[in-house]
Formats: structure tokens, C-alpha cells, sequence
């Protein structure tokens, strides 16, 4: 007998083939409520970290007056600073600046609030030194040598930075007495708390929440539950390869995914970039962080949608052997937190995609771990850790932001999660194909 | 059809083992026995998607979609939703979208089970009509009256053992010397008995209940064929029609001389 005439290449009639099931599967989750009730529910938990953070920013902040010298101890009208870049004694009410000749007026508390705020060049990586002495209260002209310098650096009313490259963070500042020593509480806490958020809805909400649930619930029956309807029957009965129908489902199911996850991406990227603080009236360098957490939540949705769907192929309740992976997976998550080095980490899918945000908010936020040590340094009033002098949003931040953990650069650590993802998701569809391949189904 | 291992020895579509390469499939048409269907899809899209798996266009397929289903007399409703459809038309749909890329051998499994009259008519004239093209058709069906509507070649398949090949006739002459029982239920027995002893195929009668009235005879079909007019012009009030042991069991019973049982 004849072979029918061939029309065009293997590929394109492979393609034709894909295409036409990817276009099936898409057209039948839009026709299925449960698909709306899951992406509902992702797009609510989501909405709701995002209003506590719309909430965070319209909050104000307190300012704190760190060292104290607004106050006017001795009750001469003049705060303690005023009087002690003056040369006059704060303790004592009959030495002020008024008994000048001609006299100063006192200054209202406020403006001895605040006035000291952190002069670190955040853009300069490698400096050793930073700090200035905005409010004059370290260069006093009476002080001594030793006391513009106690950090010993031959430096007067400057701080040391040191990044300790072994253990890969930057140690505690030493700040000169009374440098950069009041700052302004309300600026360092909302760029961190705003970081934070990126971070964390970037890591638990996008790549965590919507990058397991998402294929937990849609990618599991992709095959399944065609074979529970015995609906399979149609295809399997036509000139197409079960390896290409396994494909052809999980592009389908990408194909209703990738799209929602842009678009909640896209609208938390317009309400953060504008919540958001900062001088100009929307944070378009975040959108690099955006891009990084769509796109590693992508990966993400693709590699666990191969392997839900082949756990789904492999057995009815393909749901319970995927929780497991899903549990080992937040595992992997919190421990990438606090040691993103661990090489535990390499075989997981979520270590993976956090690298990719963990490199983009190293680009994007070059220092972010000099931001962080100056957040937790907070003025220097701990007294050497006896309490917590820390700024809030300080420890949040920290505890969101980490290292790649590759040591290598972000745009390599990029790349390579990238490639490792994608080849992840290669062997697990060769694995789910050769599944449904061997299943003899009645 | 590739979807079973055989158990023992092998299976060839086309020379290939389909279970290894799917391309032989190009070739066949198969309708499945299950009755579960895409209800959210029209007639049309579930017709033109398994086009496309023969790896046409989408507009190649809209328009072999349009032919096959215009075959099978469905054009009108192409474009109504599956859920909505009758058993019959389903199973014609189903029918429909085995013959996209004109294949040259079509299987049907249970092509008849569940369908109206009126459906089944319609579906034995597809079937006869893809014969009469030059189609080999194989229709798997558990009741032999509708076979012998169908076509006169027949295999009898019983535990994995051929028990019947050839023609239909020999096989069914065979059969005609066997008794058969035809079970009506209907208010009045005797007075129904008294209007069909006259019936020359009919050689035995009994009553094993007040409102059930059982025929012997040899020829199923020729009172078969009196059966409904008589009923209606004396105007007998009947229930039901039952021929019992006109199944496969007693079928291959009588062909195996009791060894299939």
C-alpha cells in the first residue's frame, strides 16, 4: 500500500501536532472552573502580602534621636547638640550660645533629630572608609586627636568597612566617635522593608507559592486524568508519539501559567514601583528584580509541572507522591536563606530559581550587604552588642537577602541556574514520557 | 491498538509494532468503546483537533473536519457543544473523527451499544457505506443480529481461541437448527398466544408467569417479522420483547457444543 503523499518536513508536522494538543489542553483548562478557582486563589494570597506592604509603606516611620542631643538637659532652651558644637556646657544653664555676643538663637529640638544620617557611598564597592560628620558634634575644635580617631585609622570622624572575604560578609563597622550617628530612620526603613518585600514575595510568594501550587494542582492531571476519562483513547489511537503528547500537554499547561504568572508579576511591579520609596515617583531599577522573579518562577513552573505530570502518569494519586517533593522543596527554600552555599541546595529546583533572584538583587542593589550591615550597625549606639541597635527593616532584610551561593559573578550565576533548570526539565520529561510510555492503559 | 501489551505473541499494524511507532496510526481509523468525550467541544473542534494530530493545518483540518462530519450526517449540529449531543450522534461523532485523513482500515469497537433505532440505522449505513468504498471496516460487536446488518464476513473470538470464520449465512444456518426462545411481556398471554400459534415458525408455547408469554421457534426472523403487526392489529397491550438466549453465551454455546460455557 501507499504512504500518504508527505506534505512538508518532520518538524513542521511535529509542530502542527504540538500545536494542535498545546492548543487542545489550553482551550480545555480555560472550559474548567477549577483552573479559575486555583489561579483565583494564588492571585488572593498574593494580593494580601501585597496589601501588608502597601500598609507597611503608608506607615510612618518614628524618628528617633539616637544620641540624644536634642534634648536640653540643663533647660537653657538650647539642645545639646547646638551647645556642644558651640564650645558651651550642656549641663550647666548658665552656659549657652545666647550669652554670645551677638547671641545665637536656640535651635528647635527637630533639627537635632535626624541630623547625623549614613554618608556611605553604596556604588563604591571596595572602600575601606565612609561616614561624614554632618552635625560637626566629632570635629569639635576642642576635642583631641584621639578622639576624632578612636578607630585608629589616621582618618578623623570616618567609619571602616571591612569585607571579610572569607567568611564572605562584611563585619561590624568601626565608626570614629559620634560619626553618622543619628540617622534618619524612616529612609533606611522603608528601602529596606520595600527590598524585603521584593525579596520575599520575589522567593516565597512567586517562585515558592505560585511555582509548586500552580503545577501541583494543573500539571498533575495534565495526563491523568485523560486516562481516568479514558479520553486518551482519541489520541492515543493517532499518528502521534506519547513523548510529543506529554510535551504538547505541558506547553498547554504553560500556555494558561506563563501568562498569569507575567501578569501578576507585571501589576505587583506597578503597585511596588510606585508604593515604593525614593525621590523620583516610580523605582524603575526594580523592574531588573521583576524580571528575574517572572522569569525564575517560569523555570520554576516548568521543571515541577514536568515532574508532578509524570508523577501524576506514574500513579492515580500521582498529588500525594508530589508533596513530598513540595515539602522537600520549602526545605530547600528556608535553608537557602540562612546558607545559600549548601551544597544540598544543587539538588533541589527551588535553589536553583532563588539564585537567579538572588543575582538579580546583587545587580540591581549593588552592596546589599553593606546596606544590610549598616542597618544592623544602626548608628553604633549598641555598645558593642550589649542590645540590638539595629534600624527596623534591617533584620527583615537580612533575613530575605542572601548570597548566590555559586561564587561566581550574578550574570554567570544566572546563566548557569538557567541551563541547570532547563536541562532538569528535560530529563524529567524524558522520565514522564518513558512513563506514560510503558503504560498500558484499558 | 497499542495501547495493551499482548500477552502472548505479537502484534503487526501495517508491518510495524505499533506500541513502538506510532506512524502506522496514520493508517487507521479506530473508534473507541468508551462513551466519555470532550463535552466542552463542539463537534467540529474535536473532529478538526484529531485532524491536526494526522499533522494537518488548522485549515486543512477545518475543512476535512466539515467533510467527515458531513459523511456522517451531522453537519447541522457540527457546531453544538458534545454535552449536548444523543448517544447516536456522539457515537457518530465518534465515528466521524476516526475517518479524518481517510484511513484505510477503520476499527470500530461496540460501534452500536447504546444507540436508538433511529441511530442505528444511521450508523449501519456509515459503516456499509465506507465498505462499499473500499474501506476494510471491523466492527467488534457482542449482538450478532446487528452484525448480520452490516456485513456477511465474520470472526467469532471466544477466550483469545477463534471458534467461527467465513460467512455469515453458513454460520447462521448452523444456528437455525437450534431452538429459540422469544419472551413478551404483556397483559393478555393467552389471548396474544392464540394470534401467533397460526405463525409457521413457531412450535412451541408456554406461560411461566401471569403477564409473560414464551415462544419456541426455529426462525427467529420470521416471527420477528409478523411480531409487531400482529400486536398491533388485535391491539395487544405489550411491555416488552426479549429473546434470552439470543446472546453470544448461547450462540458460542451452541457452536462449541457446550465446551465454551
Amino acid at each position: 500500500m501507499m504512504s500518504p503523499p508527505k506534505k512538508d518536513n518532520v518538524f513542521r508536522a511535529l509542530d502542527r501536532k504540538l500545536g494542535a494538543v498545546a492548543e487542545f489542553t489550553m482551550r480545555q483548562y480555560r472550559t474548567k472552573l477549577s483552573t479559575w478557582v486555583i489561579l483565583g486563589v494564588g492571585a488572593i494570597a498574593i494580593f494580601i502580602v501585597v496589601l501588608f506592604y502597601v500598609d507597611s509603606m503608608q506607615q510612618e516611620i518614628e524618628a528617633i534621636d539616637n544620641d540624644g542631643d536634642s534634648m536640653d538637659w540643663d533647660g537653657d532652651g538650647y539642645p545639646t547638640g547646638q551647645e556642644r558644637i558651640h564650645g558651651t556646657d550642656p549641663d550647666n544653664p548658665e552656659s549657652h550660645p545666647g550669652t554670645f555676643n551677638p547671641p545665637i538663637a536656640p535651635d528647635p529640638p527637630e533639627k537635632w533629630i535626624n541630623e547625623d544620617d549614613f554618608d556611605w557611598d553604596l556604588t563604591a564597592s571596595g572602600d575601606t572608609t565612609a561616614g561624614y560628620d554632618d552635625d560637626g558634634d566629632c570635629r569639635l575644635a576642642d576635642s583631641t586627636q584621639s578622639q576624632k580617631d578612636n578607630n585608629r585609622n589616621n582618618i578623623e570622624c570616618d567609619i571602616i568597612l571591612d569585607y571579610n572575604e572569607m567568611r564572605g560578609e562584611w563585619s561590624e563597622p568601626n565608626s570614629d566617635r559620634l560619626v553618622d550617628e543619628d540617622p534618619d530612620e524612616e529612609k533606611y526603613a522603608k528601602e529596606a522593608i520595600h527590598r524585603a518585600f521584593l525579596l520575599a514575595i520575589g522567593k516565597m510568594g512567586f517562585v515558592f507559592l505560585l511555582g509548586i501550587f500552580l503545577p501541583l494542582f494543573l500539571a498533575t492531571g495534565l495526563i491523568r486524568e485523560e486516562m481516568d476519562n479514558s479520553t486518551i483513547h482519541f489520541m492515543l489511537a493517532k499518528p502521534i508519539a506519547r513523548r510529543d503528547i506529554f510535551l504538547g500537554r505541558i506547553v498547554g499547561y504553560l500556555g494558561i501559567v506563563w501568562p498569569y504568572i507575567i501578569g501578576m508579576g507585571i501589576i505587583v511591579a506597578i503597585i511596588s514601583g510606585f508604593a515604593g520609596p525614593g525621590d523620583s515617583f516610580f523605582r524603575f531599577a526594580d523592574l531588573g528584580m521583576w524580571m528575574a522573579i517572572i522569569f525564575a518562577t517560569m523555570l520554576a513552573t516548568l521543571v515541577y509541572g514536568m515532574l508532578f505530570c509524570a508523577l501524576g502518569t506514574l500513579w492515580k494519586r500521582g498529588i500525594i507522591l508530589a508533596l513530598p517533593f513540595a515539602a522537600w522543596e520549602l526545605g530547600m527554600a528556608i535553608l537557602s536563606f540562612g546558607a545559600p552555599s549548601t551544597s544540598i541546595l544543587r539538588f533541589s529546583v527551588i535553589g536553583w530559581s532563588l539564585n537567579i533572584i538572588d543575582a538579580a538583587s546583587l545587580v540591581v542593589w549593588p552592596n546589599m550587604g553593606l546596606f544590610i550591615s549598616m542597618g544592623m550597625w544602626g548608628g553604633g549606639h549598641g555598645g558593642g552588642g550589649m542590645w540590638d541597635d539595629s534600624l527596623e527593616g534591617a533584620n527583615a532584610l537580612s533575613a530575605f537577602a542572601s548570597d548566590t551561593g555559586l561564587g561566581i559573578s550574578p550574570i554567570a550565576t544566572i546563566v548557569v541556574s538557567t541551563l541547570v533548570l532547563l536541562f532538569q526539565a528535560a530529563v524529567l520529561w524524558l522520565v514522564g514520557s518513558a512513563i506514560f510510555k510503558g503504560k498500558e492503559i484499558e | 491498538m497499542g495501547k495493551l501489551k499482548p500477552s502472548s505473541g505479537s502484534i503487526k499494524l501495517f508491518g510495524t509494532d505499533p506500541w513502538k511507532n506510532p506512524a502506522p496510526y496514520a493508517r487507521v481509523g479506530f473508534v473507541p468503546e468508551h462513551e466519555k468525550m470532550h463535552d466542552w467541544m463542539t463537534a467540529h473542534g474535536f473532529v478538526s483537533l484529531f485532524a491536526r494530530l494526522n499533522g494537518l493545518t488548522r485549515e486543512e483540518a477545518k475543512s476535512e473536519a466539515d467533510r467527515v462530519l458531513n459523511f456522517v450526517g451531522l453537519t447541522d449540529v457540527a457546531h453544538k457543544q458534545l454535552g449536548r449531543y444523543s448517544k447516536g450522534m456522539r457515537q457518530r461523532v465518534k465515528i466521524a473523527h476516526a475517518l479524518v485523513n481517510d484511513p484505510e482500515l477503520i476499527v470500530l469497537d461496540e460501534p452500536l451499544q447504546g444507540c436508538d433505532p433511529l441511530a442505528r440505522t444511521t450508523i449501519m449505513n456509515v459503516i456499509r457505506e465506507l465498505g462499499k468504498m473500499g474501506r476494510t471496516v471491523l466492527v467488534s460487536s457482542h449482538i450478532l443480529n446487528e452484525i448480520e446488518r452490516i456485513t456477511e464476513q465474520i470472526v467469532i473470538l471466544h477466550n483469545g481461541r477463534l471458534l467461527a470464520l467465513g460467512n455469515l449465512h453458513a454460520i447462521r444456518e448452523k444456528m437455525d437448527n437450534i431452538p429459540h426462545t422469544i419472551s413478551i411481556g404483556c397483559e393478555n398471554p393467552k389471548e396474544l398466544a392464540k394470534d401467533i400459534i397460526n405463525n409457521a415458525a413457531v412450535y412451541g408455547i408456554s406461560f411461566p408467569s401471569g403477564d409473560r408469554l414464551q415462544i419456541q421457534t426455529h426462525n427467529l426472523n420470521a416471527v420477528h417479522r409478523e411480531l409487531p403487526a400482529l400486536i398491533v392489529t388485535n391491539g395487544h397491550k405489550v411491555s416488552s420483547i426479549d429473546n434470552p438466549d439470543d446472546d453470544l453465551e448461547s450462540i458460542l454455546n451452541h457452536l462449541t457444543g457446550g465446551l465454551a460455557r
